[in-house]
This record gives structure tokens, sequence and C-alpha cells, in this order.
């Protein structure tokens, strides 16, 4: 246990995203009084806020493994329903430390490449504003000690992602999807709701999360765990843009660029990823995660079957894309996809490290496309070509992030992926190693050919690209470092997956192996042939990939369109929703529930016109109706 | 002391002015009615105090007549305003509240 001082500065977390969302309403407020409208505020929080959490995570660091292992947990309020009390508060561990760090990392260095990336847009305020609070809710997300803190923060990150992708919104098409990535994430939100109502009853009247972890590995039903798991997993799918509920996440490139490096990278789409981490006993419980293979008794493994699925399709998808930034936007799909799987096949700190990495990488990859496409008036990579060696920085920068993303000895995404891949290997989930390692050749097919239509060959556009702005040179900078070094953390002792270990992890996680040479050669095998390959086809048949009528061009057409998925989600289920479900709605709203009132009503006034006729005005009618009343009330009286 | 034959003349009274109320068409009719089933009560009154020594009786039938003297006063006055309003007193065409 951390005692004192130190302890006191970890129970002091959730004063973070406090401060963020009181900064977010200062600069909605007041921001564009300020000189630089607002931006050093938020620049100067987020400072701050880097600060704290690199403080944090020297203290963590220091006290880790023999220490750190109780999570440091604050009551903030004690809420009282009736019955029981909600305890709303925070926990503070590895995890959540690993996360803010991340969280805190990348909002300032996309906040200050906003500086400039965004610096003659109309809503320059209202932009750093949402940041603010986006980054609030995601930090408080990560602190969570209960459920019903974790859907509220959830449902706001969704909220600011909304804002954030539409934010250009005086053109439909941004408005739309916006609004598709919310409705999508909303729908799938609505099994978090179910999943968190189920656990609550489960729990003994609890949303705390760690009574819940608890109790999914002692005594809950296996049917009860694997309906909350279930749940669980669809809003995650919903949230991560996972199979089948993706096409959301390549349409939110629409927004700004930083916009995308925020919400791949550190706070939307790894909200899922946390979730199932956060929750992991209740996953490993539900799928049976330590009985290995796709179908055992009593559960599939839903988990990994998914990121499966999705990883491969999203990389096969990413392929074909001719904008820049849908390249990057299936490749996160991809990679989360990954991390699922990883988690699916009880890679559970590899998953973790994937995410940490992928942070770090996929935000560098945006940030530098974000430039390239400011310079090159649009990010169509059929329109660039040749920039390699118009823009040098960007191309080093951009070189580093996709060879990271690859998975090239020996730069920060190979040693994540070694680890998920070494780890898939010693759980005995051959398959899912075999389809990690596909996983693995089609990323660095993806990002080849991206970087080859991009930087070689001749130059396509109009204009004359050139280097951007130091202020976005500078977070590109820290994060190319990043993506180089932030892997080396696996190697050093005890190490990353030592610092993130939490507690609910201890009873199923026995041993974290730290790669094997065998997997990590093949894996490097693997990825030099992929990247010899494309350049090859690229460079020796143009036609290839444009020809009219080839097999490949309808299989690049399928993936294109999405697989059909957007037709079946927006026009099937969306015109469903729209049209079909609200008019039969309508129908049992008329027919049903109306009809017992309207029958009354009729009955009423029917009673009252036929009563109408005894008020005739006659004042002698009355007393006699009343005298005649008290007679037979008399003799009623008398009988009785 | 007999008390039934005064209980029958006042229930006679009664019975009078109800009919009077009931069927005459004028309202000082109508009122002068009213004044008879009063007194149909205030015989009832005064003839139960007599018959058992309580004085009760005597006093409420004094509160009645004066009640009854007040309410002939406002009923006079509203048959004067119809008068002028309507030009008419017949009670059977006073009928502008019906339903």
């Amino acid at each position: 246990m951390l005692k004192g001082f130190e302890n006191q500065i970890l129970a002091l977390a959730w004063v973070l995203p406090s401060v963020n969302v009181v900064a977010f309403l200062i600069i909605l407020l007041l921001g564009k009084r300020f000189i630089k409208k607002g931006a050093e505020l938020s620049i100067f929080i987020g400072l701050g806020g880097l600060l704290y959490s690199l403080i944090s995570v020297g203290i963590w660091i220091v006290h880790s493994p023999v220490d750190s292992l109780h999570p440091i947990s604050k009551t903030l309020f004690s809420i009282p329903f009736g019955q029981f009390h909600w305890k709303m508060g925070i926990s503070v561990d590895g995890l959540s430390l690993m996360m803010l760090f991340l969280i805190t990392t990348i909002s300032l260095l996309v906040q200050i490449y906003s500086t400039g990336y965004m610096r003659s847009d109309l809503n320059y305020t209202w932009y750093f504003a949402i940041l603010n609070l986006f980054v609030g809710a995601m930090a408080f997300l990560v602190l969570s000690n209960s459920l019903l803190e974790v859907l509220i923060c959830w449902e706001l990150v969704g909220l600011c992602s909304f804002l954030l992708i539409g934010h250009w919104w005086s053109e439909e098409k941004n408005v739309s999807s916006a609004l598709k990535a919310f409705l999508i994430t909303k729908t799938a939100d609505i099994f978090f709701i179910i999943a968190i109502a189920i656990a609550f009853f489960a729990n003994k009247f609890s949303f705390s999360i760690s009574a819940l972890n608890y109790l999914s590995l002692h005594g809950l039903s296996h049917t009860l765990i694997v309906v909350i798991a279930i749940s669980l997993l669809i809003a995650v799918i919903g949230k991560s843009a996972q199979f089948p509920l993706y096409s959301w996440l390549p349409d939110a490139m629409v927004g700004p660029t930083p916009v995308s490096a925020l919400i791949h990278a550190a706070t939307m789409v790894v909200a899922g990823v946390y979730l199932i981490a956060r929750l992991y006993p209740v996953f490993w419980q539900a799928f049976n995660i330590h009985t290995i293979g796709f179908i055992r008794l009593g559960g599939i493994n839903l988990l990994a079957i998914i990121g499966a699925v999705t990883m491969l399709i999203a990389a096969l998808s990413a392929f074909v894309q001719y904008d820049l930034k849908k390249v990057l936007a299936f490749s996160t799909i991809s990679q989360i996809g990954f991390m699922l799987m990883a988690l699916g096949v009880g890679a559970w700190s590899g998953a973790i490290f994937q995410l940490f990495t992928h942070g770090f990488i996929k935000s560098l990859l945006f940030l530098t496309a974000g430039a390239i496409g400011e310079s090159a008036g649009g990010f169509d990579m059929r329109t660039m070509g040749g920039l390699g060696k118009k823009m040098k920085f960007s191309f080093f920068s951009f070189v580093i992030g996709a060879a990271s993303l690859s998975g090239v000895f020996p730069l920060s995404g190979f040693w994540s992926k070694d680890q998920v891949l070494a780890a898939a290997g010693a759980n005995g989930y051959n398959s899912f190693l075999i389809i990690g390692l596909i996983g693995s050749f089609l990323t660095a097919a993806y990002m080849t050919r991206a970087i080859y239509l991009t930087f070689f060959g001749s130059y396509k556009g109009r204009g004359e690209p050139k280097e951007h702005l130091w202020i976005m040179k500078f977070p590109i900078g820290v994060l190319s470092l990043a993506s180089i070094g932030i892997g080396w953390t696996l190697l050093l002792h005890p190490g990353f997956s030592s610092w993130t270990f939490i507690n609910s992890n201890r009873t199923i996680i026995s041993h974290i192996p730290s790669g094997s040479l065998s997997i990590s050669f093949v894996s490097s095998f693997v990825v030099i042939i992929s990247i010899v390959l494309v350049v090859v086809l690229l460079s020796t048949s143009n036609s290839l990939f444009n020809s009219d009528k080839s097999f490949l061009n309808v299989t690049f057409s399928v993936l294109r369109s999405n697989l059909g998925l957007d037709f079946i989600l927006v026009k099937i289920i969306g015109g469903l929703f729209s049209n079909k479900l609200p008019q039969g709605v309508l129908w049992i709203e008329d027919k049903v529930i109306q009809f017992p009132g309207r029958t009354l009503s009729l009955a009423a006034s029917y009673c009252g016109k036929s009563l109408q006729r005894f008020q005739n005005g006659k004042i002698q009618r009355y007393a006699t109706a009343m005298i005649v009343g008290v007679i037979l009330l008399g003799i009623i009286a008398a009988i009785i | 002391m007999l008390l039934v034959p005064f209980l029958i003349l006042a229930a006679f009274l009664f019975s009078t002015g109800i009919y009077g109320v009931l069927t005459r068409k004028d309202p000082v009719l109508l009122l002068m009615s009213l004044e008879v089933m009063l007194t149909g009560i205030n015989l009832n009154f005064v003839a139960f105090a007599s018959r058992y020594k309580s004085s009760a009786g005597d006093i409420f039938s004094l509160f009645v007549i004066a009640v009854s003297a007040i309410e002939v006063g406002v009923g006079l006055a509203l048959v004067l305003a119809l008068r002028k309003k309507k030009n008419s007193v017949q009670i059977n065409e006073l009928d502008s509240m019906r339903g």
C-alpha cells in the first residue's frame, strides 16, 4: 500500500477531469475575450494535466510492483437511492494511470497541433472548449470506480465526438456523418444500460466495478455473466467501431484531423477496449477464455472472434481506400480488433500495451496526415504522390509511424504486437496466433501502399506543397520519438506489464509471457515479405489496381462499400426505424392505448347529453324533483 | 295537552305551502306560499315546546319569523328587479339558465 503524501497525490486524480470540465465552461463563456481565443488556457491546463499524470505515474512506478497492487480508492459522493447508496468515486491503479498518461499526453499534443491546424477556423474557441470536455470525460471514465460513472462519461465522450466530427457543420455530409456516429454508438449503448441494470441486481444492488469483478469469479451464475458480457460487448462493438457496426468511423473522417487523432488514439474508440480490460474477469468467465478454442462448454469466445473478423475485414478495406484518412480509419478499426482479439485470447497485458503504443503511433500518423492533407489540398492519395522529396519531415514521421504500426523491429509497435502474439501462443490459441500474423501481414501491406501512393512516384496534385508550421511539427516530432521508443518500456524491470497489472486480474492471469524469439522472428519475416511484395506489385503493375473488370476490382468495390453493411444499417435498419417502426408505434398508440380513453370519453359525453334534458331552467320542476327525492329518501330511511 | 291536532294542522299548512310553491306562477304568490310553509314549521316548534316544557322551540320559532321576514324582503326586492328588467314576473318564463 502507498502511504501518506503519495497516496494523497494519487487520490487527487479526480481534480484533473474536474479542471477540464471547468475549463470547458470558462472557454465556452469567456474564451473569445482571451488573447489567443481560449487556446492558451486549454494548453496551460493540458500541461498541468500532463505534469500531474507524470508525477502519479512516477509514484506508481517507483512503488511497483510490490506496493502498488491495490488500487487507491476515494469516494467522492455517497448518493442515497432508497435502500442503497451509490458510492461515486475514483479508483486509481496501473491501468487508470496508463490511460491517464496516454490521454493527457496525446490531448496536449493534439491541442498544440490544433493551434496551427485550426488557426483560421471560425469556431476556434468552441473547438477548444469541446476538446476540454472530451478529455475531462475520458479521464473521468478511466478513473471511475462504478459502472454508472462509466456510463455517464461514456455518453459524454460520445456526445463530444459527435460535436467534433460535425465541427464543420455547414456541409450536410459532415452533419450526417456525425449523426451516423452518434446514432450507431447510441444504439449500441442501449446494451450497456441493459448490462449495467443486470449487473446492478446481480451485484447485490451495487454499481461497483471491483465488486462485479470479484463476484464474476466467485459465484455469479454463468448465464448471468454471459448475458452481461454479451451486452457489454455489443456496447463496445458500437463504441470501438467493430464488426458489424464499424462503418461510422471511416465516415467520421470528415471531422478535423486532430480530432481524428484524439478519437482514434486516446479517447472515443479506446474506451471500449478499456471497458473490457477493466471488467476483464467478467469476460474471462463469460467466454471461457481459459479454455482454449472457438467453442467450449457453455460459451463461444465471441470476443476473440469479433476482434479477429474485424481486424481482417478492416485491414482488407484499408488496402483499397484512396483517401489517406480513411486508410488510417480502417487501420484503427483493424488495430482495435487486434486488441479485442488479444483480450479474447487472454493476452491482457499485450492488449493494454498495444493500446498504449497504438495511441502514440496512430496520433502520429493522423497528425502527419493532417499536415500532408493541408499542404496537398486534400486527402485523396490519387492527387498526391512524390511528396517524399517535398515534405521530408512529414515523410520521415509518417514512415516511422507506419513502420511502428506494422511492427518493424525495434519500434514500439513491434514489442506490443509481439507480446500479444506470444501470449496467444503461450495460452494455446494457435488459430488466433496465425490470424494475428495474417493481420500483421495486411497491416504492413496497407501502410506500405499508403506510403507508396503518397510519397513516391510523381506529384499529381495542383499547387506547390510546402512544409507546415513549426507548431505542428513539434507534436509530430514528440510522437515520432514516442513511436520509436515507448515500446522499450516493456523491457525494463519490472516493466510495463507489471506497472499496469491490476488487482482484479491477479487470480486469472498467472504469468505474462515476455515474448518468444520464434514468434518475433516469424512476425518480422511476415512484415518484411509483405512490404517487399506490395512494393513490387505497385511498381510493376499499376493496372492491377485500376483495371475495370478484374476479379480484384469486384472485390475492391465490395470492400469499398463496407461489405454492404452501410446499406443494411442505413437503408434497411435505419429505414425500418425511421419509417416502419414509428408507423407501427402510432398504430398501437391509436388502436390500443388510446382506445379505452376514447371510449370512456364518448360514454361520458353521451351520459352528459342525456342528463342535459333535466337541466331545463324551470325552478318549480327542480323543486318538485327535490321534494320527491326527499320523500323517497324518507321512505327508504323508514324501511331500513 | 293534545299534540296531534297541532301537528295535523302544521302538516296541512306545510303541504299547502308546498303545493303553492310548486304550482303558482306568480312570484308573489310563491313567496306567500313559502310563508305558509314556514308557519307550519313554526307551529310544530311551538307545539313541541309547550308539550315538553322547553323554551328552545319558542326561541327557535322567533328566529324563523325573523329570518322569514328578511327573506320576504329580499324576495320582494328580487320580484321588483325582475319586473323592471323583464316586464313580466311569470316564474316559468325565467329559464335562461337551462342547460
